[in-house]
């Protein structure tokens, strides 16, 4: 069921309906019931993984929290870690892993042909597993107490807005607020819907139109000008940001619903002056999960400068792994890590930047990003490398563009600018202010004309057949 | 919470109500104005060659085809527009029922229509496309005839059903009515046709056509079979290009992204079709047309599209099995076809389909 169907548009009022008007003690079982049916409708099967990560980590953090002993409570952290880690690993790097390693004994001379697994990968088991993990390691050092109602916890794990393709939530934030008393808030229900509305507008507007030209794009690179590279390049580079803060958007003001409130997971990533404040506001729920369950414990910067770097490529490396089980994501993940320790050494974070230092600043992140999305999208490392070699051969006029390299959707192309244009607006706005309450605060006439324009806009230039999200696949 | 109940239901009609009007008035698929239909089925059981309205029912076609058939069939075409245009030249008298991207469901549907009208015919080809096994028998793409279909079910099944009895479902209509993606195919032949759109169903007149000749405008034979238009040939390097551009998109028609197994429920109610038409004496024959030349490389080299190879092996030992010929094959280079064999990236030129049809392995 994604958010973007039918069967969701029919899903959520019945919800809504239904939620605010059961009392609260009831709540928890409702949000539980249509969380997992929810997840169901994606596969029926696999519920048992998502319950079973349950299981482990409620009475794992119950007996963490029990045991006195130190060591007796590493133990059980450790363990149920690695029973969560392990059907991560199973369904998602099992094939990865042993691929990898049957062509590393190949090179020397060893012939080995394990067994492959022809399994589909769960969807949001990346999320959900993270989110688990968070939680019993916040309830080994203390910082929040083990839940004892099952029921609550199984909805804070599984809490459908988020369920499949984040916020990545943490205990403090979001099991609290399943647990409170909650009243239904007009000006709350309304932002969320503002909100629904302008990640339906970035998601069907801007990245499926988008995915047209980029998977034509990538699906035959020797066909291919430089003209239409650079432009494929640009516009996933747009495709991935609207998709997935889209998807946010949409989550947060589902959420917002139902009077509960997730974290801010992008905050106008594209007009960040340096990687690390990149970092700061794209996918934050992820960057500042693995900010305090890897890089801190592995030191963080309270060390040497070389142990720094270390732990700053390790942390990246990692972060490239999660997004999926191919070398193109490591080396993606691998060259954020790179720039970040190349910033640290010329020390582009400790200046204030301002005004044309800013911008060019601004630039040479959006840059550098660009050239690493190729890789996050590109099939190979070859294919990658192809795109980058060739983004300034064989470039032509924009007439030129126009009549040459992949037939496809060339219009489409000035279409999915223009509302990429808008959304970098409403970014660089929201730099200072919250554009939606911005929006809130106008007249009646104003504010409905603007979302009927937003609706309509939705609806003329949405694509014929709209894709699912990307972050689903991980 | 009424307040925000209310306003979300006033935002909703706001939307709801040009895009519910727009799409029933505009109609670009003639979903809710049926008289193009009627009248077209009149004039071709009438004798008479017609020029192909754009956007017809074809499910609705058939019905009203078989309804008034003023000749009881010898042979039967089903299928896709993969059979539509073979000029097949049979003993007895001839009814082409293919329809476009049919699926199994259709082919059940057909054999439905036949049985309700008491014109089951002494031999029927099927055109077995790849696709069809990916909705159920209950399930098929013309949904006019969905109660034809289920009424088939039941008889194959030996479940005692009366046609009477099983309820239309216009639930395709309903969402046709509230969709979006019709609704700016709706926008779009506003822009283009002006106020002419509006007249429900008269922007398109039936024009009888004078002869079977290839001309400007695509025509339907009184026995079923179409002629293509002329535009619809296309040239070599346009056919590369329209194939490339599909296979680039990962997306072919009616497979979308593919499937890697065969759908065996699926499958095993297409045995149950055959068997219940060879036991009643009908002369069953099965044709699987030619992919174009690099879109079935595409389908050999993409795990994605591992079933339509599975497909035709599936469907061949059926063949063996139940002593049923199967003609044609999914490979083109089997029956030595090329690419100046097609008229565009999907269809055969209709004397090449001819021959397709005339090859059988082995």
């Amino acid at each position: 069921m994604n958010f973007n169907s039918l069967s969701y548009a029919i899903f959520l009022p019945i919800v809504f309906m239904i939620y605010w008007r059961v009392p609260h003690r009831f709540r928890w079982g409702l949000l539980l019931l249509a969380s997992y049916y929810f997840y169901m409708s994606w596969n029926p099967q696999y519920i048992v993984l998502i319950l079973g990560t349950t299981i482990v980590s409620f009475f794992a953090a119950i007996f963490i929290e029990k045991y006195k002993e130190q060591r007796m409570r590493k133990y059980v952290l450790i363990l149920a870690s690695i029973v969560c880690i392990a059907v991560l690993f199973f369904f998602k790097y099992y094939n990865f892993f042993s691929n990898s390693l049957v062509i590393v004994l190949k090179s020397i001379a060893i012939d080995l042909h394990p067994a492959t697994l022809d399994v589909l990968l769960p969807v949001g088991i990346s999320f959900y597993t993270f989110q688990t993990m968070s939680y019993m390691v916040d309830v080994y050092r203390g910082d929040v107490k083990a839940e004892r109602h099952f029921g609550e916890y199984a909805t804070f794990i599984s809490f459908f807005p988020q369920l499949v393709a984040g916020p990545i939530e943490r205990t403090r934030n979001l099991l609290p607020q399943i647990k409170s008393v909650k009243n239904f808030n007009y000006e709350e229900a309304a932002y969320g819907l503002r909100l629904m509305a302008w990640g339906f507008f970035k998601k069907l507007v801007v990245a499926d139109n988008a995915a047209i030209y980029v998977d034509a794009v990538y699906a035959s690179l020797d066909k291919c000008t430089g003209f239409d590279l650079l432009t494929a390049v640009l516009l996933f580079t747009f495709q991935i940001y609207c998709d997935f803060s889209g998807y946010s958007d949409i989550a947060i003001g589902t959420a917002r619903l139902l009077g509960i409130k997730l974290m801010t997971n992008f905050k106008s990533p594209y007009l960040s002056a340096s990687l690390k404040e990149f970092w700061g506001r794209w996918h934050i729920s992820l960057s500042t999960w693995f900010r305090d369950y890897l890089y801190i414990p592995l030191g963080g910067s309270r060390c040497s400068r070389f142990r720094h770097s270390m732990n700053l490529m390790i942390t990246f490396l990692v972060s490239g792994l999660w997004h999926g089980a191919s070398w193109t994501f490591v080396f993606w993940g691998g060259i954020h890590g790179l720039v970040q320790v190349i910033e640290n050494q010329i020390g582009w974070n400790r200046t204030n930047k301002n005004g044309l230092n800013r911008v060019l600043s601004i630039l040479s992140i959006f840059i550098i990003c660009n050239i690493a999305w190729v890789f996050f999208r590109a099939e190979t490392i070859n294919d990658a490398m192809f795109i980058i070699g060739n983004l300034v051969m064989d470039l032509r006029t924009p007439a030129q563009f126009l009549d040459s390299g992949i037939d496809l959707h060339k219009n489409g192309i000035f279409k999915v600018l223009i509302a990429a244009t808008i959304v970098m607006v409403y970014d660089w706005k929201s730099l200072k202010m919250d554009v939606l309450e911005y929006i809130a605060s106008r007249t009646l006439v104003v504010r409905w004309c603007i979302y009927v324009l937003v609706v309509y806009c939705i609806i003329f230039m949405m694509p014929v057949e709209t894709s699912s999200f990307i972050y689903f696949q991980f | 919470m009424r307040k925000f109940i209310l306003k979300s239901i006033i935002m909703l009609l706001m939307v709801y109500i040009p895009v519910i009007s727009i799409n029933y008035f505009v109609d670009p698929a003639n979903i809710y104005h049926d008289d193009i239909v009627v009248n077209s089925a009149k004039l071709l059981n009438a004798g008479n060659i017609i020029e192909s309205p754009k956007n017809m029912d074809e499910g609705l076609l058939q019905v009203c085809r078989m309804q008034e058939l003023n000749y009881n069939p010898d042979t039967v075409i089903i299928g896709s527009s993969h059979v539509m245009y073979i000029p097949f030249e049979c003993d007895g008298m001839l009814y082409n029922a293919g329809m476009s991207g049919s699926y199994l469901g259709d082919y059940y549907a057909i054999v439905g229509l036949l049985e309700s009208k008491n014109i089951m015919p002494k031999r029927i080809m099927i055109g077995v496309d790849p696709w069809a096994f990916m909705r159920s028998a209950d399930d098929g793409r013309h949904s006019r005839l969905d109660k034809y279909s289920r009424f088939m079910l039941d008889l194959v099944k030996d479940r005692h059903s009366e046609l009477e009895d099983i309820e239309e479902s216009d639930m395709s209509k309903l969402k046709e009515i509230v969709s979006f993606s019709y609704f700016q195919s709706s926008v779009a032949r506003l822009r283009n046709m002006k106020g002419d759109a509006l007249q429900a169903g008269g922007h398109i007149r039936i024009a009888v056509a004078d002869n079977a000749v290839i001309g400007e405008a695509a025509k339907i034979l009184p026995d079923g079979r179409r002629i293509p238009s002329a535009k619809e040939y296309h040239d070599i390097e346009t056919l590369q290009k329209e194939a490339l551009q599909y296979i680039a998109s990962k997306r072919i028609y009616q497979l979308e992204t593919g499937f890697r197994d065969v759908q065996q429920d699926n499958l095993k109610d297409f045995k149950r079709l055959l068997k219940y038409l060879t036991t009643r004496g009908v002369d069953v024959h099965i044709y699987l047309p030619a992919w174009y030349p690099s879109v079935y490389e595409y389908f050999k080299d993409d795990d994605n599209f591992s079933g339509v190879l599975k497909i035709e092996e599936a469907i061949r030992e059926i063949g063996n099995e139940m002593n049923i010929p199967v003609h044609g094959g999914y490979d083109p280079k089997e029956c030595n076809l090329t690419e100046k064999d097609y008229m565009d990236w999907l269809h055969l030129k209709p004397e090449k389909m001819l021959e397709n049809y005339n090859y059988i392995r082995g």
